[in-house]
């Protein structure tokens, strides 16, 4: 498994525990909003866990326009690479 | 034999234009308007209750089309007072068909004005119908249906005999709301809520199996949605507690709770409950008045917390839960400063977001006998009776100064503003519990 792909289980992980949603219908094509049901509560809850997981900071202007889970994912990791470069 | 469960639709806001504009409209007011929506859970329990060789149909008017033409062999209405008219008409339409069907009436404003929803339907129901349903489809297949059943006739409603609602028959597509009702009851008697006359001053639970049984079967049936329980109060009968929340900690999911701010007391017990999944605690603070608190309630139960609010809220938002609080405005000694302070309230304590309603006189209660007393409650159809319309004459506010101040409240919470300084705020409690 490559770090992304592990990465990517450990956003999973966060995302289903604090949506509260099985981990298995987890995926790219979920809307934020309107599937998860994500208010700015559990989003706030998200952003802090992936910060304490990985060490990065989230600034909350990139999340704002983000509407799947895929376009989430994607942001994480290039915040990742950015601070491990 | 085919019986057809209808949930009229109803008025979300009747007579107030700009409010139902701003809620509808308002990009921060996506969560609030979800809260409202959601099935009739009393319908799908009735039809749990059906014994075998009786098809059930399920219809809730606000996402399906009712269809008159359908021959069926009963159809059973509830509704609550603003959905009344509406289920009157409905009933009226059935009846007009070359062969009705035979038409039942029960909910919450049939059981208060039993007369009214007589005139509509050949079968009304009182009170809760666990009991009443069973006996009455015994009496109609054997041709000898009456005109009115009453719960207090029959044997008290066991809750834990109570089945699992069907949630089968809903179309998953039309909820992202998932209601469940673990238990019914409360003891507080607030003088503008029908609840203790209608369920009883008791609590009573269904037990943690069952409650765990239903959140497995809607999941099955509506999957990703969220769980929202509509206990007045669901953590006052302490005995499951423990119990309950280790269940649903393992269930891994999230859900909406009910409480009252006492709740807020015990940083412990809110921990458990965060770690159970609670994300957010729905609570009723009613008012910031003093006076009006202790015309709510005579026992004067919630005037004797108003010192607490603030501390107990800090409790509980520090755990990572949210908090929802209803407000109701219009009483007795509010004044255009009430709206004003009520929104300060709820920005400066971080309230996730607040429901504040309109004095509502809702028959069955002590206010409307109070009012009524007084000559204040007006002339307005049970349409009007929405929470967020005005249906009572104020001793010191015109009907357009609530409605602008309800307006003014909501603007002053429902902003980006607010959103942003709000989630500073939970981002720091998140990390800082993390850290811990």
């Amino acid at each position: 498994m490559s770090a992304r792909e592990t990465n990517e289980q450990r956003i999973k992980a966060i995302i289903s525990r604090v949506a509260g949603f099985p981990l298995e219908e987890i995926n790219e094509e979920i809307r934020i909003r309107d599937d998860l049901l994500v208010d700015s509560l559990k989003q706030m809850e998200i952003v802090a866990r992936i910060e304490h997981t990985f060490d990065i900071p989230l600034e909350e202007s990139k999340l704002v326009c983000l509407e799947t889970l895929g376009e989430f994912f994607d942001l994480i990791h290039a915040e990742i690479e950015a601070a491990s470069a | 034999m085919t019986v057809a469960y209808i949930n009229p639709s109803f008025t979300f806001i009747n007579d107030n234009e700009p409010l139902r504009e701003f809620i509808e409209q308002s990009p921060f007011m996506y969560f609030y308007s979800q809260f409202w929506s959601g099935f009739s859970n009393g319908l799908l329990t009735l039809a749990a209750l059906a014994p075998e060789g009786i098809e059930s149909v399920y219809i809730d008017e606000s996402a399906d089309t009712i269809p008159f033409d359908t021959s069926f062999d009963i159809v059973a209405l509830t509704a609550t007072t603003q959905q009344a008219g509406r289920a009157y008409e409905i009933a009226d339409r059935f009846r007009q068909n070359a062969n009705p069907p035979y038409i039942v009436m029960g909910g919450s404003h049939a059981s208060f004005i039993p007369d009214e929803a007589a005139a509509h339907a050949d079968t009304v129901f009182i009170g809760e119908a666990e009991n009443t349903w069973p006996a009455f489809l015994e009496d109609f297949r054997a041709g000898k249906a009456h005109s009115l059943y009453r719960a207090e006739d029959f044997d008290p409603v066991d809750m834990t005999a109570i089945p699992v609602p069907r949630y089968d028959l809903l179309n998953p597509d039309h909820y992202n709301m998932i209601w469940i009702q673990s238990s019914r009851g409360c003891p507080i008697n607030c003088e503008f809520c029908s609840a203790t006359k209608y369920f009883g001053r008791h609590y009573r639970t269904k037990s943690v199996e069952q409650v765990t049984a239903e959140i497995r079967t809607a999941r099955k049936h509506l999957r990703m949605k969220q769980i929202l329980f509509a206990d007045d109060n669901m953590f006052a009968g302490r005995d499951r507690n423990e119990k309950l929340l280790a269940e649903l900690e393992a269930m891994n999911i999230t859900f909406v709770a009910q409480a009252d701010i006492s709740i807020g007391k015990d940083p412990f017990f809110l921990r458990r409950l965060k770690e159970a999944g609670c994300s957010i605690l729905f609570i009723g603070f009613e008012s910031l008045d003093p006076r009006n608190l202790g015309l709510m309630n005579t026992t004067a139960w919630k005037h004797k917390k108003l010192a607490k609010y603030a501390e107990y809220i800090r409790n509980i938002t520090e755990s990572g839960i949210g908090v929802y609080g209803a407000f109701i405005v219009g009483y007795d000694h509010d004044t255009e400063d009430t709206f004003d302070n009520l929104a300060k309230f709820v920005t400066d304590n971080y309230l996730s977001g607040a429901q504040i309603t309109v004095v509502t006189p809702l028959p069955g209660t002590d206010l409307r006998e109070r009012l009524r007393k007084d000559n204040r409650v007006l002339s307005t159809g049970w349409e009007n009776y929405t929470f967020f319309d005005v249906n009572i004459s104020h001793p010191g506010l015109e009907r357009t100064q609530i409605e602008e101040g309800l307006l003014r409240s909501y603007k002053a919470i429902y902003n980006e503003e607010y959103l942003n300084r709000k989630n500073r705020y939970y981002h720091k409690v998140f990390l800082r519990n993390l850290k811990r």
